[in-house]
């Protein structure tokens, strides 16, 4: 068993191994670089846990064996008191949580027509960026706050990533195949934030489902793209394991209740597209997710059903116009069934207004405004971005959440929060 | 008799030969050729340098006039990301967000510096000539153009360009919006023999309002090289 879950990485060690033997090794070229950044917070609602820091390091080889084999190696560190914070019950004390984990690690062939990926790899999907609905393929970090970089969020998979080419004329596409044989899933946010007012007991406590054992579940999917006359358009569809858990009964007291976590198959399918109107970029994500279980509780018991949702978003992006620029999305998420109780709402609708202004030398304010019309809940994040040199990034910014007790964005009101942040990016 | 229809030959020829001569969009199309190395497809280096010496660095590959691909090499916050443009498309791919994105060609790159300052500077295939006089600058004597954009897809609404008659050799221009908004000017200076012909190499762009506003444009390493028709397609740009 241990042999098997190990197969994979000793083949592609063995592989790497192999070719660092060979006599060409002494033209091969190596990049090394990274980053090291930190983050300080003040927390504006509560004031007995009133700061957290968030430090974070990538170290990334990325090693050319000729122009068409490369492969890339990354390792990633956090330290981190800013997570371990997201929670609506001031209970939990602050701890720090320390993560070593590989990054994107993969062997690349590129032809002239044809490229394959193996190893652990982000894959995105979609045309949106800020809230991206299609971004299906790769676990993520959900503890991440809003001013997270997306790749800071997202989690390697481990998974053989294929995709071709073709082109004719004004016409140019691709056809993808992703194959994983080890699902991963996501970091979720403290069950408090969903159903802490569901349960009689005090205490939540979860036990988490450990990933699947390397072929036990395997997950498939592909995307075929076109781009032609000014529109980009993808139809894609992935089945793979939900990311996020649903809960299971597992032992009750008075004041605690132990719940299980676990993942079901579902299966996501869609479409995106984009097109330029004069000098505004038209944006749409579609996607469909069928067999999702979602919880709800009746009389503090938990139960289960299964649904499907729809997700969609359209977004506008505005020209820029005396170094201010703008983006227009509107996202809607709606179950198709719904019990009384659920740990989430059958429609979840979101306005997102972003407007940035270049102040020149890639220095940026940008102010960005998200108003949930289910419940009324609202959130505002602004930050300037000052880029000190070549190497090093100084962030200074704030965001807020407010609104409606039920509603999602004032659920994460122990977010809301000032902060400065350094990035220095090196290489060797 | 014999003299009458040397003079009448004389003068349809002349000035139908001084009039060829200063066709407008010819002149443009071989002051393109005095920038880059025209519809050829080859690759080059840019270095873009702004008033406070801040550096980055891009490589550009380019087919032909509807296909560049041009990728930033530094600094090192910003290595890896990719504009791809094809025909009036452009998509930028930024490795953090690692798809990518359909943009506008409107939309800046650096300081000073357009996408289509980098990737789309045959202002031959854009634009449409007018002539507006034969003038002297420096005792030079020059071509004083005006170009008008073909169609609202181009980086610019309008260019006043001011291209020598000796050599055709690009001396100056003026880029407008479309709504006629005078948006910044350039000058074209060290001229270098690249692939067989005297070409420039810098280029300054300065704001029109705030003259202390301004980028370098160093264009180095021309070299002719053949690419496959996947390598400007937008899928591809993630690798």
């Amino acid at each position: 068993m241990i042999a098997k879950k190990f197969l994979i990485h000793t083949t592609f060690l063995m592989v790497l191994l192999a070719l660092t033997t060979k006599a060409k090794a002494d033209s091969w070229r190596y990049q090394t670089r990274g980053f090291l950044s930190a983050r300080l917070s003040t927390y504006t609602e509560e004031k007995s846990r009133n700061y957290g820091q968030l430090t974070r390091a990538q170290f990334e080889q990325l090693t050319e064996f000729s122009t068409n084999l490369t492969a890339l190696n990354q390792l990633r560190w956090t330290s981190n008191t800013i997570d371990t914070d997201l929670s609506t019950k001031s209970t939990p004390s602050k701890k720090d949580n320390f993560d070593a984990y590989l990054g994107e690690n993969y062997i690349k062939y590129k032809s002239d027509s044809w490229v394959a990926q193996i190893g652990y790899q982000e894959v995105v999907w979609g045309e949106a960026f800020g809230f991206n609905y299609a971004d299906i393929i790769n676990p993520k970090d959900q503890r991440q706050t809003f001013f997270s970089d997306a790749s800071e969020a997202r989690l390697p998979l481990l998974l053989f990533n294929g995709k071709s080419f073709f082109s004719s004329g004004d016409f140019s596409g691709s056809l993808q195949f992703l194959y994983s044989p080890e699902p991963r899933f996501s970091k979720t946010l403290p069950i408090d934030i969903y159903a802490g007012n569901l349960f009689l007991q005090s205490t939540l406590k979860v036990i988490k489902e450990r990933t699947p054992q390397m072929f036990k579940e395997t997950e498939i999917g592909g995307k075929i793209s076109a781009s032609y006359a000014g529109f980009d358009l993808a139809l894609f569809t992935f089945s793979y394991l939900d990311r996020e858990p649903h809960y299971l009964f597992s032992s009750a007291t008075l004041t605690n209740i132990t719940l299980q976590e676990e993942h079901t198959k579902i299966k996501s399918s869609g479409f995106s597209l984009a097109k330029t109107i004069y000098d505004f970029v038209f944006r749409t994500d579609v996607v469909m997710t069928q067999d999702k279980l979602v919880n709800y509780t009746v009389n503090s018991q938990l139960k289960t059903f299964s649904t499907s949702s729809l997700n969609a978003l359209v977004s506008l992006d505005t020209p820029t116009y005396n170094d201010f620029s703008g983006v227009l999305i509107l996202a809607r998420s709606t179950l198709k069934d719904i019990m009384l109780n659920s740990f989430r709402q059958r429609q979840e609708q979101y306005f997102i207004g972003k407007i940035s202004k270049n102040l020149g030398n890639e220095k940026a304010l940008e102010f960005s405004y998200i108003h949930e019309f289910e419940n009324s809940g609202h959130s505002v994040q602004t930050f300037l971005n000052w880029p000190i040199n070549n190497l090093t990034d100084l962030k200074l910014g704030g965001e807020f959440y407010f609104g409606d007790d039920l509603s999602n964005l004032k659920k994460f009101k122990n977010v809301s929060s000032v902060f400065v942040s350094i990035k220095n990016y090196f290489q060797l | 008799m014999k003299n009458t229809a040397l003079f009448l030959t004389l003068a349809l020829i002349f000035p139908l030969s001084a009039f060829a001569e200063i066709n407008p969009n010819e002149i443009v199309k071989k002051a393109d050729l005095k920038r880059g190395l025209g519809n050829v497809s080859h690759s080059f280096n840019v270095i873009i340098t702004d008033q406070d010496h801040r550096i980055e660095n891009y490589h550009v590959a380019f087919k032909d006039v509807n296909n560049s691909l041009t990728e930033q090499t530094e600094p090192e916050r910003a290595r890896g990301r990719k504009i791809l443009m094809h025909e009036y498309d452009i998509w930028l791919f930024n490795p953090n967000i690692k798809k990518p994105l359909r943009i506008s060609l409107e939309q800046k790159l650096t300081g000073q510096v357009s996408n289509g300052d980098i990737a789309r500077t045959n202002y031959a295939e854009d634009y449409e000539a007018k002539l507006l006089g034969i003038e002297k600058q420096n005792n030079i004597e020059v071509y004083h153009l005006d170009l008008k954009a073909k169609n609202n897809k181009v980086t610019y609404g309008k260019i006043e360009y001011i291209v020598a008659k000796k050599d055709f050799s690009p001396i100056e221009a003026t880029f407008f919006a479309l709504s006629g908004k005078p948006l910044k000017h350039a000058n074209f200076s060290d001229f270098k023999p690249i692939q067989g012909m005297s070409r420039s190499t810098k280029m300054v762009i300065q704001d029109y309002l705030q003259k202390d506003k301004f980028s370098t444009m160093i264009f180095t390493d021309h070299k002719t090289e053949k690419f496959s028709e996947s390598y400007f397609n937008k899928e591809r740009l993630e690798f």
